[in-house]
């Protein structure tokens, strides 16, 4: 990785859950040189390790026992970047906040991840995702307050949160190259909710009542641009965008029966009759299977794709051929925790650069660099040993995750 | 003042995932210069046209029919510091605006909807492919992957095209970074199908005791539960740490021994059914708002299940610049998302 954009840069993730350790995750495919640091107390759920801390060396380190903070503190003078996801005032509290870092390290990056946003009444409160989605509006739009909110489909705010903040701390670090300065930055799961709730998050004047679409058994914003369900009980979405896919598709002897149909026969008709239209293309489309819809539209140049289950996504060989899957097998490890994870799955990497190949990124074991790390910083063997005769570090070198639960997400 | 202050973009896309990269670099005070084009989506004087173009320079050129006007994009390109491309394939080797021919020390973004050389690089970058193809209709968390014989459920927000401008936009700075240290250029691509999986990510995650991509909840604790005034919480208080407080703030700390103990509990319907009733009736005794202000009062996580229009009214949606206003040219003044990265 001699040309990694961040090849040198040293980060500090202090962060739990996913938002946090999703840009550390990041910062760690630029290349640089993560940290993750927990307290023995705080071991994560084993699938959000395999998750989000690949690519991280972890340490464990109680920043509240004997020595703990001083040898954060050491850490941090050579840091580059700190990732913290505590509740607003913890840093501050443990002696490790931006202003306490900044006296010994001024060109630090120093990113604060939380769920309401760090200015405003809630800005001390605690919150994860599903709390984000539910004051934005997501899970109302997919529910209703008759039925009950319902959440969204992923995580999207925790991991799009992530993303966020590792933008926001590359483009600290780009600005730092001229100013050698440090900086502050802020990313939180509202924010970023409402950000992907992009137009639908707009007030102005003349506003109509209803422009938000969502629900269930909701199948599209129009029949021409919508879920149909095709015979083998696979569904399919395709878009028609124009009139010359239109005349295209009812010049095929399949919807043929929609060109003399007084119903259909202009697109504000077809607007204004779209609750026919939709069942009219539903009973064609429920004719053939999904994958003969497929090669029927991409041969009169309409969009048209299968409606994917994410288990499919996962069982895909094709995924993993191109390795978007990862699959690695644990089973044969020397290290028995390690064994223990047996025949192991992650998302691949989605970025392309031509001069950068973004390496793959594999997960440690929890604990696993603790020593090494300390040791850089000064500390003795003796000095580490008496850190975990008093709970700073763990007496083991390496230990197992917690079991996956409804820990909350 | 922002971090990309002093460069130049160049946006040449047809489709949303280009324009929010491009809202993403003018955010942060990139100078974008994005070249309209008849049947461009979004369309302009729309509400998705506004906020995903704000603090842009626009510049109407029909590039794909007028040969000109093509070659003036192209002489511009030569000095943008970031060209985006989110156009439908075949557009782009036609006309000339892949990385190869446009040959400059640029850093050239690519939002397709798959990868090169995909089975379905084909397609176009239309959301509601990305979408489709991600998953994202299909899941229903709330129960079952689907829900049996709701089949899948569509909705308007554009997550794999917002998931492919996030993912794009660390690369374009990692790319910037790069050019600092070598003065070279380089292609970029982030395809909206690819970018999802990032989205995913739990969900793909599977090892010898995980053999699905959900979690397990709470067998007593639901995530969301109707209140006196039937507008609903959420909450999020499964974890001891949470619950906790939360029961002795209601005066039943002797909850807490048996709803941590779940092995005993799925054992036990009796007494699970027995909580489940008097968890979901405790909601019922206070309005959502006074629950909300109370579990924030405690440090427990819960908030209410609010429309997208009464977040955008809401104080902390504006102070925390979650919600911003704009004053744009065809709305005028306009409520609008606030940026992704606040410098604190």
């Amino acid at each position: 990785m001699t040309n990694a954009p961040l090849k040198g840069i040293k980060v500090l993730d202090l962060t739990i859950v996913l938002a946090g350790p999703t840009c550390g995750r990041t910062l760690a495919q630029y290349g640089a040189e993560v940290i993750k640091i927990d307290p023995e107390s705080r071991k994560p759920q084993l699938y959000q390790w395999i998750d989000v801390s690949r690519g991280k060396k972890s340490v464990s380190l109680n920043l509240k026992r004997p020595g703990g903070k001083e040898t954060f503190l050491e850490l941090a003078k050579t840091a580059d970047v700190i990732l913290e996801g505590f509740r607003k005032g913890t840093t501050d509290r443990l002696g490790i906040g931006y202003e306490q870092i900044k006296k010994i390290n001024p060109k630090l990056i120093y990113a604060s991840i939380n769920c309401y946003g760090h200015k405003g009444p809630w800005q001390f409160r605690p919150g994860f995702e599903q709390n984000a989605q539910a004051v934005t509006g997501i899970q109302m739009r997919n529910g209703s307050n008759e039925s009950g909110p319902r959440a969204a489909t992923y995580t999207l705010n925790d991991y799009g949160t992530g993303l966020a903040a590792a933008y926001g701390v590359m483009l600290a670090l780009l600005e730092r190259n001229k100013t050698n300065k440090g900086k502050h930055i802020g990313a939180s799961l509202a924010v970023t909710s409402t950000f992907l709730t992009g137009p639908y998050a707009t007030n102005y004047k003349n506003k109509p009542p209803e422009n938000d679409i969502g629900g269930p058994g909701l199948r599209g914003k129009t029949p021409l641009s919508s879920l149909y369900e095709c015979k083998n009980n696979e569904w399919i979405l395709f878009k028609i965008n124009n009139n010359t896919q239109w005349i295209s598709l009812i010049s095929t002897d399949q919807f043929k029966n929609l060109e003399n149909n007084s119903l259909f026969s202009s697109s504000s008709l077809r607007e204004k009759n779209s609750s026919e239209l939709y069942l009219f293309l539903g009973e064609i489309i429920k004719t053939k299977t999904s994958s003969e819809w497929i090669s029927f539209f991409k041969n009169l140049s309409i969009p048209a794709i299968k409606n994917t289950l994410s288990q499919e996504i996962h069982s895909s060989k094709y995924n993993v051929s191109r390795k978007m899957i990862v699959s690695k097998d644990y089973s044969n490890s020397n290290l028995s925790l390690y064994k223990e994870w047996g025949q192991t799955t992650w998302a691949g990497n989605p970025v392309y650069m031509s001069n950068y190949d973004l390496p793959a990124i594999n997960p440690s074991m929890f604990s696993e660099h603790t020593t090494e790390t300390l040791k850089k910083t000064g500390l003795s063997l003796s000095d580490i040993k008496k850190m975990k005769e008093e709970g700073t570090v763990p007496k083991e070198e390496m230990l197992p995750f917690s079991p996956d639960s409804s820990e909350p997400l | 003042m922002g971090f990309l202050e002093g460069y130049k973009v160049l946006e040449i896309s047809r489709y949303p995932a280009g324009s929010i990269l491009g809202m993403m670099l003018a955010d942060e005070k990139a100078e974008v210069t994005k070249i309209l084009f008849p049947n461009i989506n979004p369309k302009q004087e729309s509400v998705e046209f506004s906020v995903w173009n704000r603090g842009k320079n626009i510049l109407n050129a029909n590039i794909f029919n007028d040969s000109t006007s093509l070659q003036n994009i192209l002489n511009l390109c030569t000095t943008a510091d970031i060209i985006i491309i989110c156009l439908d394939p075949e557009e782009i080797d036609k006309y000339s605006l892949t990385y190869d021919s446009l040959k400059g020390e640029s850093v050239v973004v690519s939002l397709p909807c798959f990868p090169p050389g995909h089975t379905l690089d084909y397609l176009p970058p239309e959301e509601e492919i990305g979408a489709a193809s991600s998953g994202i209709y299909s899941l229903n968390p709330a129960g079952k992957l689907p829900v049996p014989g709701e089949g899948p459920s569509f909705h308007s927000l554009y997550y794999s095209s917002n998931f492919a401008a996030m993912t794009a936009s660390s690369a374009v700075v990692g790319a910037l970074l790069q050019k600092n240290m070598t003065g070279l250029g380089q292609q970029i691509s982030v395809s909206l199908h690819d970018a999802m999986y990032q989205g995913m990510g739990g969900n793909l995650i599977r090892h010898s005791k995980r053999s699905e991509g959900r979690q397990v909840a709470h067998p007593v604790i639901g995530r969301a539960y109707q209140c006196k005034d039937d507008k609903w919480i959420n909450i999020n208080m499964s974890h001891p740490r949470f619950l906790e407080p939360f029961l002795k703030s209601i005066g039943k700390p002797e909850w807490l021994e048996e709803l941590n103990d779940l092995e005993t509990l799925l054992k036990d319907d009796l007494s699970l059914n027995m909580y489940k009733e008097k968890f979901a009736l405790l909601w019922k005794e206070k309005t959502a708002k006074e629950w909300e202000d109370k579990l924030g009062d405690i440090g427990v996580p819960g908030s209410i299940s609010r429309t997208i229009d009464e977040w955008i009214d809401e104080e902390q949606a504006n102070l925390s610049e979650a919600i911003i206003n704009i004053n744009d040219s065809y709305f005028g003044k306009m409520k609008q998302p606030g940026k992704l990265i606040q410098d604190l």
